[in-house]
């Protein structure tokens, strides 16, 4: 094969141990002849998301693995039953991109997937094509070099860039949902080469996201939530929360999307002026998830004459309100974006709060 | 870089899937089998799976030993599992829309 010296299954058990670099690596490996061959190689075992890979050599794995401060055989949870070790995790994240400073993230945000509330199984592999969302709290979002503000959802920032893309080499190539084979999304998502961004605590007036989430002031986490795609909304002319709120509910009913189909959680990103706005009204993150549990809803009578529901429709179906968020708790409110443009967005839950929820974890040395 | 040269050696980052090297489970007669039918939530998943069921016992002389139902898309808990392995010889299930 092209480029391909030797393969070698069980590296550490065929070569000698080096005392200071701790236990020897599991992985298979293989002999390549040069760094490119070494992108094809990885290219051709489709361990790729389609771009070009960092060639994971065991000089950078070990550097991977001591910007965790983890051992290689350590076990992040479990799929189908096979663990998912701190060395799998580490090949992947070399891959990306990824700093060994990043890595502390994407542990934290591998443990996070593989939590049973995370659903991977599912929103890994169903026809949805849900993508991983990963949102980033405090100092570590910062050290890490983690963009918040403009262009935050988009590229340009190697933290976001590449930590959301390790999570997503893990979920290939770590944990098998490779698309056409157990990925069986039926459009996929671009969210699916990346999806990472911090929370602007410096510029948000209200706690941090992982607060909400019962983790304390002044600590580093990240939060996992399984979504669609972004739905990016403009509201240019209000100038009270209500007004802003009631245009994000309005989005949020849409026919069709992920919280029509299972009204489980979902994801709201506010940027800074409409931030400002909601807060001089005196509206905290509370507020703002009571709002949108209450006004996203819509008849059982829309939800048939839409065809998201079976049947006719039938006298009462006018006065049923069908909300489309499990409770005022499956709102996450997150502060992300940067200033010049009133835009905000949302993001769909994947299916039902039973299947799927987010999964807020501290970021700590040790993963 | 291995000694003495450009040349590197690069780790693999796949976990192999369980019951890939182990192929199908073996084939042979099914008369006589006790069928269990495991659905998922999907809509009409129970319909197909049943009419599936009353074809098997017709036409292949099975015996269905009965529907079990799995709230989500999810993996079948234990106890469906085990309930599954005491009562049933072969299970049809499916996932998708």
């Amino acid at each position: 094969m092209l480029g391909v010296v030797k393969a070698r299954k069980g590296a550490a058990r065929t070569r000698p141990r080096v005392g200071s670099r701790g236990p020897a690596l599991q992985s298979r490996s293989l002999e390549v002849t040069d760094v490119l061959a070494a992108i094809e190689a990885c290219h051709r075992r489709g361990w790729t998301d389609g771009l070009p890979v960092i060639p994971p050599t065991e000089q950078a794995i070990r550097a991977m693995l001591r910007g965790g401060a983890t051992a290689p055989g350590q076990a992040l949870g479990q799929i189908r039953s096979i663990p998912v070790t701190a060395e799998k995790v580490a090949i992947n994240a070399v891959m990306a991109g990824c700093r060994p400073a990043h890595f502390p993230i994407v542990l934290a945000a591998v443990r996070g997937i593989l939590d049973p509330r995370f659903g991977l199984a599912a929103s890994g592999a169903s026809t949805q094509s849900a993508t991983t969302v990963l949102i980033v709290n405090g100092p570590v979002a910062v050290s890490a070099g983690l963009n918040a503000r403009d262009n935050a959802l988009g590229p340009g920032n190697r933290a976001n860039a590449t930590i959301g893309r390790a999570v997503r080499l893990v979920i290939q190539n770590a944990c098998g949902m490779r698309p056409g084979l157990l990925d069986r999304g039926t459009l996929g998502t671009p969210g699916r080469y990346t999806c990472c961004f911090a929370e602007d605590e410096a510029g948000s007036p209200w706690p941090g996201l992982h607060q909400e989430r019962g983790l304390p002031s002044g600590s580093s986490a990240v939060t996992v939530f399984a979504g669609w795609g972004v739905h990016q909304f403009s509201d240019h002319l209000s100038r009270t929360a209500e007004g802003i709120l009631g245009t994000a509910a309005d989005s949020m009913r849409s026919l069709g999307t992920g919280n029509c189909v299972g009204g489980g959680e979902c994801l709201l990103l506010l940027s800074p002026e409409h931030r400002e706005t909601i807060a001089r009204d005196g509206c905290g993150k509370q507020a703002i998830r009571e709002y949108l549990f209450a006004h996203a809803r819509r008849s059982l009578a829309d939800m048939k004459r839409g065809h998201q529901r079976p049947g006719e429709v039938e006298a009462g179906d006018e006065q049923t309100l069908i909300p489309f968020v499990q409770s005022s708790e499956a709102v996450l409110v997150a502060a992300v974006g940067g200033m010049g443009g009133r835009f905000s967005a949302w993001i769909p839950g994947f299916t039902s709060y039973s299947a799927s929820r987010a999964v807020t974890l501290p970021v700590g040395a040790g993963g | 870089m291995t000694k003495g040269g450009t040349s590197l050696r690069i780790f693999d980052p796949t976990i192999p899937l369980p019951g890939a090297a182990g192929g199908l489970a073996p084939r042979g007669p099914i008369q006589g089998k006790r069928v269990g039918l495991l659905e998922n939530s999907k809509r009409n998943s129970d319909v197909i799976l049943q009419t599936i069921g009353a074809r098997l016992a017709e036409r292949a002389g099975v015996t269905v030993a009965g529907l079990w139902h799995k709230p989500d898309t999810l993996p079948g808990s234990p106890e469906i599992v085990e309930e599954m392995l005491a009562k049933c010889d072969l299970v049809i299930t499916g996932v998708g829309d």
